[in-house]
C-alpha cells in the first residue's frame, strides 16, 4: 500500500496557509422569484477534513456546491477558496478544485481514460484539445489514477457507457483527482448506486482524498453514510444551515429537524399511512 | 369492515353514469369537413380530376381494355422510344478528328455500310441519289461508359459539395446554437444566415452560379454546398442545444472554455446524429446534382438535358436507369455506414 500510493502523492501543498480551504459567508441564492434555495449560509471547511453536506432532496446541496465552482452565481454573499474570493479569481480558484458529480457527468462515448484526461484540457492548447493529444506524463498519470480507483487496463480503454454505475463513479473520482486538487467537492456521488457499491465508492473517495491531502465537501441524503464517513456533518434544510456537528450529535430530534416532512410545503411527498 | 365495501359499490354504481369523451368531437368533424371542401376546391383548380381521368385512361390502354386514342399521345410515344436502351455508341469516322484505323479504342470495331445520300448536283442543279460507303466506329459499351463517367462526375460533385457544407456548417452551428453563441447578435446573425442559405433552392442558385462560373462542376458544387450548409448548420445547432448538460457542466466546473467543452463533452454526444445528417445530405446531394445539371452545372444532368432536347429517348432511358441504380447503391452504402457508426 505504501509503495502503491507513494507516487500518487503530490508534493506537500505549499498553499495550506491555515486559511480555510473553502468558506461560505452569508451565501444566498434565489432562482427567479421562488423561495431562496440558499438562505444566508455561512461556514468554513477545515483543511484535511471530510465534511458531509446532509439534507433532503431540494434542500440546496447542489446549489451550494455548484456555486463553489462558479456554475451558479450567488444572489448575495461570498465564497472563498483558500482565502481568495472565487468571484474575483474564478478560474484560478477552480484549478485547485476537483469535482465528483452525480452519474451522467462523464462523456458517454469517450473512454474512461479520455474522460480522466479531459480534466487537463482547460489548460491545454486548442490543437491538442481538438485531437485529444495529451502529453505522455499526463497519460501515465491518468493510468495510475485509473488503476488506483480499481479499473483494469481494458476498462480504462472502454467507452464510459459500457461501464457499470459504480465503475463510472470511480472514473469520476479519478477525473477529480487529475488536477492535484486541494479541495474535492462531491455532489451526491453515490445517489445512483446500490448500498454496497455506494459504500465502496465512498470509501475510495475518503481514502484517495486522504492520500492527496485534499479537503472534501460531499453532499449526501443518506444518513447512515453521512454518519459513517464524515468528520463533520453540515445539515441543510430548505436552504438554511440547521445542523453543524459530528455524526454522534445527530440525535433523533436533530434528524427530525432535517428530514421530517410534515412541516414542509410539499404535501404530495408525504406518504400517507 | 363493511364500510369500505358499501362505499366502493356506491362508487362503481356512480361510475355507470359517467360520460366518456367522444373520440371525434364536433369541432374535429367540422374541421374535417372544412378540409375536405378546401381540397375539393383546390383539386379542381389543380386539374386533379383531369389528372385522375387521364391516368385511368393510360391504365386502361396499358392492360388492353381500351384502344389507344387517336392523335398524339406524348407520354406513350416517349416511353416506346426509350426501348431498347442505348448502350453502344456509333460514330461516323469522318466526324472523329485525327482518326487512326490502326489504333482503335479497346473493344471497338469498324462497320462499313452503304447508304444512299441525296445531294444537289452543282452542275446540273438536279437532285441526284448516289450510294456511298460510310464507315462507323462502333463501341459496344460506349454510351453506357460515357453515362457512368458522367454519374461518377455527379457523385464527385455531391461529395465535394457535402464536404464543403460540413466544413462551413460546423462553425456556423457553433454560432447559431443558443447556448454557445458568443453574443446575442452573433446568434441572431448566424440564425438569419443559416435560414437564408436554406431558403434558396439549389436550382435557382445554380442558375446564377452558372452565369458567374460558366458551365461545369464549379457552379454545381457551390450551389449544393450553400444549401446543404444551411441545412446542416440548423440541425447541428439543434443537436448542440439538446445535448445532455451534465458532461458539459463537469468541464465548465474545471474552468474549461467553450471550445474545449464543445469538443470533449458535446461532439462525442452528437457525433452519431451528425453522421446520420451528413449521410442524408450526401444522399440528397447526389440526387440534386442530377437535377441542377439540367441548368448546365455539370454531371449527368447536363447529359440528360442534352439528350432530352435532341429527342434521343433511348439514351435518356439509359441515363435514368443508371441514376436509379446509383441512388439505390448509395442508399445501401449509407445504411451500412450508419449502422457501423451508431
Ligand atoms: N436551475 C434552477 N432553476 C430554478 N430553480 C432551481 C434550479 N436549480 C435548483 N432549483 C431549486 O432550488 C432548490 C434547491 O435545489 P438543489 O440545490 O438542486 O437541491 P438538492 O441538490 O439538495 O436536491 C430546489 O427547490 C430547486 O427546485
Ligand atoms: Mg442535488
Amino acid at each position: 500500500m505504501q509503495t502503491k500510493t507513494e507516487h500518487l502523492k503530490k508534493p506537500p501543498a505549499a498553499n495550506h496557509t491555515g486559511k480555510a480551504a473553502l468558506g461560505f459567508l452569508n451565501a444566498t441564492k434565489t432562482y427567479g422569484d421562488g423561495p431562496p434555495a440558499l438562505d444566508n449560509v455561512s461556514f468554513d471547511l477545515k483543511p484535511g477534513q471530510f465534511t458531509v453536506l446532509l439534507g433532503p432532496s431540494g434542500s440546496g446541496k447542489s446549489t451550494l456546491l455548484r456555486a463553489a465552482v462558479g456554475l451558479v452565481g450567488l444572489s448575495a454573499g461570498e465564497i472563498r477558496v483558500q482565502g481568495r474570493s472565487i468571484a474575483a479569481s474564478g478560474r484560478q480558484a477552480r484549478q485547485c478544485i476537483g469535482m465528483v458529480h452525480q452519474d451522467g457527468s462523464l462523456s458517454d462515448r469517450l473512454t474512461a481514460a479520455q474522460n480522466v484526461l479531459s480534466a487537463m484540457a482547460p489548460s491545454m492548447g486548442w490543437l491538442r484539445t481538438l485531437f485529444q493529444a495529451y502529453p505522455a506524463p499526463l497519460q501515465r498519470k491518468a493510468c495510475r489514477l485509473l488503476a488506483r480507483v480499481g479499473l483494469t487496463e481494458d476498462q480504462a480503454n472502454r467507452r464510459v457507457r459500457e461501464l457499470s454505475g459504480g465503475q463510472r463513479q470511480r472514473v469520476g473520482i479519478a477525473r477529480a483527482l487529475m488536477n492535484d486538487p486541494d479541495l474535492i467537492l462531491a455532489d451526491e456521488p453515490v445517489a445512483s448506486l446500490d448500498p454496497a457499491t455506494a459504500r465502496s465508492v465512498m470509501t475510495l473517495l475518503r481514502e484517495t482524498a486522504r492520500e492527496y491531502g485534499a479537503t472534501v465537501l460531499c453532499s449526501l441524503h443518506q444518513i447512515d453514510l453521512a454518519c459513517d464517513f464524515a468528520d463533520r456533518i453540515i445539515g441543510l434544510r430548505a436552504g438554511k444551515l440547521v445542523f453543524d456537528g459530528e455524526g454522534a450529535d445527530l440525535t433523533p430530534r436533530a434528524l427530525a429537524g432535517l428530514f421530517d416532512q410534515t412541516s414542509t410545503s410539499r404535501p404530495f411527498d408525504v406518504v400517507s399511512p | 369492515m363493511t364500510a369500505p365495501t358499501s362505499s366502493s359499490t356506491a362508487m362503481t354504481g356512480e361510475a355507470a353514469t359517467w360520460h366518456l369523451k367522444p373520440v371525434f368531437s364536433a369541432r374535429a368533424l367540422f374541421l374535417g369537413i372544412l378540409a375536405f371542401l378546401l381540397l375539393a376546391y383546390s383539386g379542381h383548380r389543380m386539374q386533379i380530376d383531369d389528372m385522375v381521368g387521364r391516368i385511368a385512361g393510360f391504365a386502361l390502354v396499358a392492360i388492353g381494355l381500351q384502344d389507344a386514342p387517336q392523335g398524339t399521345s406524348n407520354e406513350e410515344g416517349v416511353l416506346e422510344s426509350m426501348f431498347p436502351l442505348a448502350v453502344s455508341e456509333r460514330t461516323p469516322v469522318d466526324r472523329i478528328a485525327d482518326f487512326d484505323a490502326d489504333a482503335l479504342p479497346p473493344f471497338s470495331h469498324l462497320e462499313t455500310v452503304s447508304v444512299e445520300e441525296s445531294a444537289l448536283d452543282p452542275d446540273t442543279l438536279q437532285m441526284t441519289t448516289k450510294t456511298i460507303e460510310k464507315t462507323f466506329l462502333v463501341e459496344p459499351g460506349g454510351y453506357l461508359l460515357l453515362v457512368i463517367t458522367k454519374i461518377i462526375e455527379t457523385i464527385e460533385i455531391a461529395v465535394w459539395a457535402s464536404l464543403f457544407a460540413v466544413i462551413v456548417s460546423l462553425p456556423l452551428a457553433w454560432l447559431s446554437a443558443r447556448n454557445y453563441s458568443p453574443h446575442r447578435l452573433t446568434y441572431i446573425g448566424a440564425r438569419a444566415g443559416v435560414s437564408f442559405l436554406r431558403a434558396i433552392p439549389e436550382l435557382i442558385s445554380a442558375l446564377f452560379l452558372v452565369l458567374a462560373f460558366g458551365f461545369g462542376p464549379i457552379a454545381g458544387i457551390l450551389a449544393l454546398a450553400l444549401h446543404s450548409a444551411g441545412f446542416l448548420a440548423k440541425f447541428y445547432a439543434e443537436d448542440i442545444e439538446a445535448a445532455d448538460r451534465r458532461p458539459q457542466e463537469a468541464l465548465r466546473a474545471l474552468g474549461a472554455g467553450d471550445f474545449t467543452i464543445l469538443r470533449l463533452a458535446v461532439l462525442p454526444q452528437v457525433l452519431p446524429s451528425y453522421a446520420a445528417l451528413t449521410l442524408y445530405i450526401l444522399d440528397r446531394n447526389v440526387r440534386m446534382a442530377t437535377v441542377i445539371g439540367l441548368v448546365g452545372a455539370g454531371g449527368i444532368g447536363q447529359e440528360l438535358k442534352g439528350r432530352f432536347d435532341m429527342f434521343q429517348y433511348d439514351r435518356v432511358g439509359t441515363i435514368l436507369l443508371v441514376i436509379f441504380v446509383t441512388v439505390l447503391l448509395l442508399d445501401q452504402l449509407a445504411a451500412h455506414v450508419r449502422r457501423k457508426l451508431i
